[in-house]
């Protein structure tokens, strides 16, 4: 068994560069414009501001978790992490060594160090390839691993993830359950003992006692293996349960950000706060009385100027129509973009605000 | 006389029959919803939830058996004819579903499709049924209502959608609405739009509403009556208060702890070991009982059956009333 404490391991891992100290992944200024079709042939081209200026950082063994609603551009994130899109601008910088750089890592190396789990477990696994043929295929590709070798492995992989091999790895993905495929899912990342995993969405199309099931199983390897996760989901009880730090989106940037407690006790940005109320209550005498927010998100197709979050904004004002707000501290590991925590920003609760927090 | 309730079940089985073996997708379900009373049905993939919901309007594939009786509004609807049926699916009975993109017609537009609902139906003027359309779109907010009845279903985002097949279903003032997980797809501050109005609707309009979910919190936000199926049975029914404060039946209290609710960040998560039986091959005893703590030989023998704890309250456990006595 793997079962030392992650920061020895960490300590002999001979990949380790920076140190503790040093964030595994850094991401500065992220952006993915996507063009669109012309409406017409003279029409002007429309671009969808997928991912407009995200930045953040993952520190060595903690899990950093990316809430947001469909649209907000978490999911183009994580593959713009892998490259699978090309950024259209913006650093990405795995364990101090830029991504693409002269002098950096290369996306191959970078992809043996950083994989991802896709919320859809079936169409992400070859229905014409056995669970062993699925697991072993990256390390013969990418590592040169002998076959029996990368078998051996695989068999490891499976009893981690709570799979037998001996009854599993002859298997097809479509006489699997959700729950076990997802867990295959899982062994494939592993395969290339990568350091950093991203999960996008990874448990949301599971059950509720499967889902359970899969969060501690990724407790566990996190704890045996000293990995990193990057923990995409909609789901704000599942974020808070597994992340040291959360990050929330709307719309192509980032609204606030900080540790898991902070933000959950008390969430700061008006679209955080929405969120956060437009949770079921759970309790049948204590029933939700009025939506925190009216309509849908707006097509990130043009997107609102200045804050984007003004058109549905209870708070707004003029200056957040014509000032798109930093993202900045408040204090402590917290940040936040909204003009009303800014002193002298212009709004009129940027003052009033300030004061009492002092 | 008493007066009749919306929808009456006794003893409803759902069979699938295939080459080598049968599914028993739905046993022994007996339920009756008062007019006006919302119940929500609990389940996780493959209880049978959705299929209970769609042998009540008979909307089930020809390779299926249906036993036992289905009233609404004291209509026998399992010996219905099949015109009948027709008269009564999105007239006394409607349904919404969890994708709107499947549900509604891409080549018709939002106004055409509804006012089609009520010229059949009730056999009202075209222009009449129009300007029903309009009255319809304003009821489940959706903002410029007359510009959206011209609007194709695939120029609306996902909550306009759902709002327009809500429309649709509620078009014809049906006695009953079925839900079958129609806030499932959608972001988590629509989703609770939907629901509220959803719940504002049928306070209006006086409906029997059965909601079929995955999802606690939706579940407690909505019904009046809660109940949790299991291997296509009802495992424990009562109030919304009882059902998911007490916890009688074990399946209840493990789909609750599994929910991360009130969970504390970080520790490890109770899970309910291994999973749901076969429906080909379901145990003689308790299907819960494989995976259930509690379990007694007894549990093994024979389908334990439905007890009371006080009021509409009822579980099918041997335990529960030893488990209740005992407070956590």
């Amino acid at each position: 068994m793997t079962g030392t404490a992650p920061l020895d391991q960490r300590a002999i891992d001979p990949r380790d560069r920076g140190g503790p100290a040093q964030s595994l992944l850094l991401v500065r200024d992220l952006k993915k414009h996507f063009p669109t079709k012309r409406a017409h042939f003279f029409g002007p081209r429309e671009t969808v501001q997928a991912v407009d200026g995200v930045s953040f950082a993952v520190m060595k063994g903690t899990t950093l978790g990316v809430v947001g609603e469909s649209g907000c551009g978490k999911s183009t994130t994580a593959r713009l992490l892998l490259h699978l899109i090309k950024p259209d601008a913006g650093d990405i910088i795995f364990d101090g060594d830029g991504v693409g750089a002269p002098d950096g890592i290369s996306v191959r190396d970078l992809r043996l160090q950083m994989q991802m789990v896709f919320q859809d477990s079936y169409s992400s696994l070859n229905p014409r390839a056995t669970i062993a043929d699925i697991i072993t295929f990256g390390p013969c590709a990418a590592k040169r691993s002998s076959a029996r070798a990368a078998r051996e492995h695989a068999d490891k992989l499976l009893e981690q993830v709570g799979l037998r091999p001996a009854l599993f790895a002859r298997r097809y993905p479509h006489e699997l359950s959700g729950g076990q495929r997802q867990r295959i899912n899982i062994a494939r990342a592993l395969a290339l003992e990568p350091r950093l995993l991203i999960l996008d969405e990874a448990v949301s199309a599971l059950d509720k006692s499967v889902e359970a099931q899969i969060l501690n199983l990724l407790a566990d390897l996190r704890r045996d293996l000293g990995l990193t996760y990057l923990f995409i989901s909609h789901d704000l009880n599942v974020v808070r349960h597994v992340s040291d730090r959360v990050v929330v989106m709307y719309l192509g940037r980032i609204v606030e950000a900080g540790e898991v407690a902070a933000i959950f006790r008390r969430p700061r940005h008006p679209y955080t706060q929405a969120l956060m109320r437009a949770m079921p209550s759970m309790d049948p005498d204590r029933r939700t009385e009025a939506p925190s927010l009216t309509g849908d998100p707006p097509n990130p197709i043009n997107p609102p100027s200045g804050c984007r979050f003004h058109t549905r904004c209870s708070f707004a004002e003029t200056v957040c129509e014509r000032v798109s707000p930093p993202l900045d501290p408040v204090g402590g590991d917290h940040d936040v973009a909204c003009h009303m925590t800014v002193p002298g920003s212009g709004h009129s609760r940027a003052a009033e605000r300030t004061a009492a927090d002092d | 006389m008493t007066e009749t309730a919306a929808v009456a079940v006794e003893n409803l089985a759902v069979r699938f029959r295939q080459r080598e073996r049968t599914i028993h997708a739905v046993t022994g379900v007996s339920f009756t919803l008062a007019r006006g009373e919302v119940l929500g049905i609990l389940g996780e993939s493959g209880s049978g939830k959705t299929v209970t919901l769609r042998a009540l309007m008979r909307l089930l594939p020809t390779n299926c058996e249906i036993e036992g009786r289905i009233a609404i509004d004291g209509e026998d609807i399992a010996g219905a004819t099949t015109s009948r049926l027709e008269e009564l699916r999105g007239g006394r009975i409607a349904m919404i579903f969890q994708e709107p993109v499947t549900a509604l017609d891409p080549v018709f537009t939002i106004g055409e499709q509804i006012a089609e609902t009520i010229v059949r139906h009730e056999r009202t003027s075209r222009r009449e049924a129009q300007r029903r359309a309009l009255d319809m779109l304003e009821r489940v907010q959706i903002p410029s209502a007359k510009r959206r009845l011209a609007a194709y279903p695939h120029e609306l985002s996902g909550g306009m959608r759902q709002r327009a097949m809500i429309a649709l279903a509620l078009s014809c003032r049906p006695s009953v609405l079925l839900a079958d997980e129609p806030t499932t797809a959608l972001d988590v501050t629509v989703q609770i739009q939907i629901l509220l109005l959803l719940r504002e609707l049928q306070r209006e309009l006086g409906m029997a509403v059965i909601f079929v979910t995955h999802d606690v919190g939706a579940a407690a936000e909505i019904s009046d009556r809660l109940t949790v199926m299991y291997a296509g049975r009802f495992v424990e029914t009562g109030s919304a208060h009882d059902v998911l404060r007490k916890r009688a039946h074990p399946y209840t209290e493990g789909l609750l702890a599994a929910n991360l609710h009130g969970a504390e960040p970080g520790t490890r998560l109770t899970t309910i070991p291994g999973a749901p039986p076969n429906l080909a091959a379901l145990p003689p005893g308790c299907s819960f009982a494989p995976r259930c703590v509690y379990a007694l030989p007894a549990c093994t023998e024979a389908p334990p059956p439905a007890r009371s704890f006080g009021g509409s309250h009822v579980a099918r456990c041997l335990r529960a009333a030893e488990r209740l006595a005992v407070p956590a």
